[in-house]
């Protein structure tokens, strides 16, 4: 597959959030807001570039039956540098993202990814890889946080939209919103695939 | 046995590169860091005493408030807000348990006995419910309060405070907090203007 379509798979075909189901309990956990859920995204996809780029180039240098390690040790010195770059330079968006900037370890695209693309690909497919899959992942989040943030606060980006004549559903920006958010949507896109096929 | 050397070398190696870029990292960063942690305290208190000038530098004070379980000494730090040797206000933060865990808090008490002003610095309550304790019609309300002259409940109970809708064990903690906090400050007073310590 050419540079091109590695990176335009994980915007729809391999989608993270939607196709491949990757990355669920950050995914669930921090849409709570637009302003969160895009913050999210991109911090993963700046972890995921890194990741992905290291892995490519080290790929025939780390012996196979210690790559998980390996992986490990690369993603989450990424994911460090991230955050301690953040706190020092911009101070605001770190306390925004709070907690979410350490949970990237455990996002599972990135070792996805690791594993299933960029161990076994040419740096520049890697590069694209992340960039499309990073895109992928803030642009679900976003949709799933801009639902969420709608229904359950009446607002979009903290500015009002439809308070004016809507109750907000407290619900659905607690825990249980997220699955129902979710769940619809992952119907809703499954069956518009469906159909088109 | 050679590959088990082979493993361990680039295992090794990966991570002495990891360490190597984080301690570096670590040290370019530090600095900035220190910094902005004390211009978020700063700002924090000045949103505390929003009626007074804080400097940017503030003598502290560590006093004994109390003993735990165990007997052992509690202590509690505080700042001393004041302009030209004069204190005008002192101000600690303190935990109070809320609704789904501990609200981190910044209260500031002036000299006279008042609350000059309190600030949620984290909490993880309820989105939409007891999250509102952040609000300044909440959180507002306390500035120029003191143990005399309020009744430190909610309207519904006969006091002088309006709790946040529907959330009243969140309400309740930061209630409390003030109030507990009011009477720490009378209790220890002289010992903390006595332990001032230049900074």
């Amino acid at each position: 597959m050419g540079v091109g379509s590695e990176f335009k798979k994980g915007i729809i075909r391999e989608n993270p959030t939607f196709k491949l189901l990757l990355g669920l309990c950050p995914t669930l956990a921090v849409t709570t807001s637009v302003k969160n859920g895009i913050g999210m995204g991109l911090a993963t996809t700046f972890v995921l570039l890194g990741a992905n780029f290291v892995i490519s180039v080290l790929r025939n240098f780390i012996p196979d039956k210690i790559r998980i390690p390996a992986f490990i040790v690369i993603i989450s010195t990424f994911v460090t540098l991230i955050d301690l770059l953040l706190a020092a330079y911009l101070p605001a968006l770190h306390e925004a993202l709070g907690i979410f900037i350490p949970l990237i370890v455990v996002n599972c695209i990135i070792m996805g990814r690791a594993e299933a693309f960029a161990s076994r690909s040419p740096v520049v497919h890697s590069i694209a890889d992340a960039l499309g899959m990073g895109i992928g992942f803030t642009l679900s989040l976003s949709l799933i946080s801009a639902v969420r943030e709608l229904f359950g606060t009446g607002q979009l980006l903290g500015l009002d939209v439809i308070n004016a004549f809507y109750e907000p559903a407290v619900i659905m920006i607690l825990p249980p919103g997220a699955f129902l958010t979710m769940g619809l949507l992952l119907g809703l896109l499954n069956y518009i695939s469906g159909r088109k096929r | 046995m050679r590959e088990l050397f082979k493993l361990s070398f680039v295992l090794t190696l990966i991570c002495s590169f990891a360490a190597l870029s984080l301690g570096v990292a670590h040290n370019l960063t530090k600095d900035p860091i220190a910094e902005q942690q004390r211009l978020k305290k700063i700002r924090a208190l000045r949103e505390v005493f929003s009626q007074y000038d804080v400097p940017e530098t503030l003598p502290t004070a560590e006093v004994v408030v109390g003993r735990d379980a165990d007997g052992k000494a509690v202590k509690q730090k505080f700042f001393l807000v004041g302009d030209d040797g004069k204190i005008f206000g002192i101000a600690f933060e303190s935990f109070t348990k809320g609704y789904n865990g501990e609200i981190h808090l910044l209260t500031g008490v002036t000299v006279g006995g008042e609350i000059a002003g309190v600030k949620v610095i984290s909490h993880s309550e309820t989105p939409g419910l007891g999250a509102n304790i952040v609000q300044d019609m909440f959180s507002g309300q306390f500035r120029g309060m003191s143990l005399e002259k309020n009744r430190w409940t909610v309207k519904k109970n006969g006091g002088d405070i309006d709790q946040v809708t529907g959330a009243t064990i969140s309400s309740s903690a930061v209630i409390d907090a003030m109030k507990s906090g009011l009477q720490m400050v009378s209790d220890h007073k002289s010992e903390i203007l006595d332990q001032t310590t230049e900074r």
